[in-house]
């Protein structure tokens, strides 16, 4: 039966040939698409390894010259702006509804920012992993843990330590306890040596990120110091966690009730944003400009070929009324013309998914297709081809039905007189 | 004759009702695709209130200031110095503007009032207010006096009036971002953020801000101001483009290392949404989504042409009846294409409702703004009608044009016998 249809498709090559060109433009363009959303949605689903709920940064910033009560940084006994901020920080933490604050650099959760550097332990060596400078308190404001799930610990002071995700732990010691209390250096300066006090789980900067490696090193006040001779204080983030409960009308009261206590000299606090207005910036922007838009195209797509295959069935059935009545004169029955007027089309449809995924493997391999935030797997290739099968499956299924229904209710007399 | 088509229309669309489905459904696809695309096209370019001479204006929005190993600056701010040079003394055009590049965020708060917030922030000049024609609730712009001697003083929207102050007419009161305290002098209406050039909560002079007046990376070139250039009415706009290219040759003789580009610019407005810089060229850009779009426009026009074709082939003896009878086949084409575009013309209108409806629910990603406030008047226009007519017709005669050529061709005596 099958060997008939491939005949049948070959003898009508010339009609079939349009068909089957959209058919694998449609088919690879599923590959590719099912391939995005499944990334997308395999890292959306995947633990971040942090907790968000209730947690707020603040944003620093410095009033310019024309500002009422501008003070001249330059004058002489000015306060110098890591004792400004501590003034704020202070009063912050009296404030009732702030059950714990950190200072960081470059480190809340959905931050993209960061500098990088190379860790080593004797020969082995990581590319550059993001250090991240946070005041102890940061793991418990964003409920960041070991990978057993117990809380974290930091010394406050002692600068020589660090805090290693698991990945990166497993890299350079082979496993997670053999880590903790060994020491490594920084690959540009090797006397600099920091002893690892702990480990964390794996960990993300944003749910459609992949796992990345981190390094935290703890913000003491003589690091801050040191940076703010550099770079401006207003890059250290200040985070929050509320107590539960409290967010409803935290976030329109923070500010107005603090009024002045959010201000020392120029430099004061400017807004409060929700790690949940951070996580929309970046999450909801991905799902907002790329996926979104991506799925109304593949809804329109689909409609396209649903059309495509029914009319080309539609004429098709048309024109062969008379070999359909021949062979239901020879005792066909109709259930059988509509079993095969399907397979055609499912033939049909096998024929094209091939090339499709072919092209579709070699933009993998290629790197063309996302492999930084899901690498080129065996599953993933069986996953868009499985999603693919039953998408177009199902498509040219609904697309022939009706065509074929008809095609199989023609009265063998009358499409034999039509011969 | 045309009630004879219309009449004839009908009865194939009643004759399989499935069919007709999916031909309308096809047709409402396409155009639904093609007005989706002019629409984002329309919002984006619309004229009105504060941009309702935007066929007249002209933009330069990027700019890089490079030396002879190709480094140095590129980005979407231009130095003071410049616009002095070039744009400010510019004749040709009736006025030029010099805004931030984008608006900044700054704490507000007035006397008073308990509500905090961060607003956008949008720095201007005084000629602002003479190129974009913003509606005035109350008081004036600020003037060219103001902005010359750095007076603090600002603009508000209507919306941020009655946040920060409960009422419209609040000239006179005072106002504070970043705790700088400034005058009110005007409350303009609100101006959605599509208007990128001109879009603001709050605007205030950038004679004020120092890091504007000063800002010269590259030996001047590069700094924090985007120039919008309004032509006199009438005017050809290729003599402004001329004098800015001019202007800046004479700027970048006067250079020591680094000399500004500014490609193809001033741009139009249309342009203007589609030029980005990349690799150091302008160049259109479209959306990785506009882009799939166009190419799976001609698909449903495609799949159309499919189902038509069969359609035509059943009347084949009814041609064949009327070419015996006279008819040219020309006579037949054209018959077969008005039936058709009158089925085209009902799954054009189905489809431009679907597109304005599409166009509402998913505004946030085509736009690719969130709190886009459309107004039935930028959305609804007679240029969109027109070019959803223009769009039936080009689906109509490609997807009917092929089945209609073959079939009116075909030997009379041979369509009678209706050998299929």
């Amino acid at each position: 039966m099958i060997k008939q249809i491939f005949k049948q498709i070959w003898t009508e090559r010339r009609h079939n040939s349009w068909l089957l060109l959209e058919l694998a433009a449609v088919t690879f363009f599923l590959f590719v698409m099912t391939d995005f959303l499944w990334v997308k949605l395999k890292n959306y689903t995947e633990p971040k390894g942090f907790d968000i709920e209730n947690t707020y940064l603040l944003k620093l910033k410095t009033v310019a010259p024309i500002a009422a009560h501008y003070i001249d940084p330059e004058r002489e006994g000015a306060p110098s702006p890591v004792e400004e901020l501590y003034a704020i920080v202070e009063r912050i933490r009296l404030y009732p509804d702030v059950e714990n604050l950190s200072l960081s650099i470059y480190a809340p959760p959905y931050s993209t920012g960061g500098y990088w550097r190379s860790l080593q332990v004797d020969s082995t060596q990581t590319q550059g992993i993001r250090c991240r400078q946070v005041t102890p308190s940061y793991f418990d404001v964003f409920r960041i843990r070991t990978i057993d799930g117990h809380p974290l610990t930091m010394e406050e002071t002692g600068y020589q330590q660090v805090i290693l995700t698991k990945d990166i732990a497993e890299l350079l010691y082979g496993n997670v306890s053999q880590a903790i209390g060994s020491t490594l250096t920084y690959t540009e300066n090797n006397e600099d040596s920091s002893r690892v006090a702990a480990v964390t789980g794996l960990l993300k900067t944003h749910e459609l990120a992949p796992y990345e490696g981190a390094c935290y090193t703890p913000l003491t006040t003589q690091g801050l110091e040191g940076f703010t001779r550099h770079n401006s204080i207003t890059r250290i983030d200040i985070c929050l966690r509320i107590r539960p409960g409290a967010a409803r009308h935290f976030e329109d009261n923070f500010i107005p009730d603090m009024g002045d206590r959010l201000k020392e000299n120029n430099l004061y606090v400017s807004s409060v944003v929700s790690s949940a207005q951070l996580r929309d910036n970046i999450v909801g922007k991905i799902l907002r400009e790329d996926v979104l838009p991506m799925t109304w195209v593949m809804l329109f797509v689909l409609v396209t070929v649903f059309l495509g295959v029914f009319g080309a069935f539609w004429l098709r059935t048309r024109q062969r009324r008379s070999d359909i009545g021949i062979r239901m004169a020879m005792g066909a029955g109709k259930s059988a013309i509509r079993r095969a007027t399907i397979l055609e089309g499912l033939c049909l449809m096998a024929l094209s998914l091939p090339p499709a995924f072919l092209v579709y493997l070699n933009m993998l391999a290629a790197d063309v297709l996302d492999t930084y935030r899901l690498p080129f797997t065996f599953g993933r290739t069986v996953i868009a081809l499985l999603a693919t099968l039953l998408i177009t499956s199902a498509i040219i299924v609904g697309g022939i039905w009706q065509p074929a229904t008809r095609a199989a209710s023609v009265p063998p007399v009358d499409a034999l007189r039509d011969e | 004759m045309i009630k004879h088509y219309f009449m004839q229309a009908l009865a194939t669309l009643r004759e399989n009702p499935l069919v007709s489905f999916f031909t309308i459904l096809g047709t409402a696809l396409a155009v639904a695709m093609m007005m989706a695309l002019a629409l984002v096209c329309q919002v984006k370019t619309a004229a009105f209130p504060p941009v309702s001479e935007r066929g007249r204006m002209l933009y330069v929005y990027m700019i890089e200031g490079m030396n002879e190993q190709r480094a140095g600056y590129r980005g979407d701010g231009i130095s003071t110095r410049l616009v002095n040079e070039c744009f400010y003394a510019m004749e040709t055009p009736e006025a030029v503007t010099a805004v931030s590049a984008s608006p900044a965020r700054r704490q507000v708060s007035a006397a008073g009032s308990r509500r905090v917030r961060e607003c956008d922030v949008r720095e201007t000049d005084a000629a602002f207010w003479r190129v974009f024609d913003f509606r005035f609730l109350h008081g004036r712009p600020y003037t060219d006096g103001e902005f010359a001697s750095a007076v603090q003083v600002a603009v508000v929207s209507e919306r941020v009036a009655r946040e920060f102050f409960g009422t419209t007419d609040v000239t006179g009161l005072t106002i504070r971002a970043d705790y700088a305290d400034y005058r009110i002098v005007g409350v303009a209406a609100p101006v959605s953020e599509v208007v990128g050039e001109a879009y603001g909560e709050l605007w205030i002079p950038w004679s004020l801000n120092a890091d504007i007046m000063g800002g010269d990376f590259t030996e001047g070139i590069g700094g924090q101001l985007q120039v919008t250039i309004l032509a006199r009415k009438g005017d050809n706009l290729e003599p402004i483009r001329e004098e800015a290219r001019r202007r800046l040759a004479a700027f970048n003789a006067g250079q020591k290392e680094f000399k500004a580009n500014i490609w193809k610019q001033p741009v139009g407005s249309l342009r203007r949404m589609f030029y980005r810089e990349q690799d150091g060229r302008m160049q259109g850009v479209f959306s990785g989504m506009l882009s799939l779009a166009a190419l799976f426009l001609f698909l449903p026009v495609f799949n159309l042409s499919g189902i038509l074709y069969s359609q035509i082939q059943k009347r084949r003896p009814e041609f064949g009846l009327r070419k015996a009878f006279g008819a040219t086949t020309g006579n037949v084409m054209g018959q077969i294409v008005a039936e058709n575009f009158i089925v085209t013309f009902a799954g054009g209108l189905i489809g431009l409702c679907l597109s304005v409806l599409f166009f509402y629910v998913a505004k946030d990603s085509l736009l690719q703004r969130t709190d886009v406030s459309l107004q039935l008047s930028m959305v609804v226009k007679p240029s969109l009608f027109a070019a959803a007519l223009l769009a039936c017709l080009a689906i109509n005669l490609l997807s009917a044009g092929l089945p209609a050529w073959r079939t009116s061709r075909a030997n009379a005596a041979e369509s009678l016998s209706n050998n299929l």
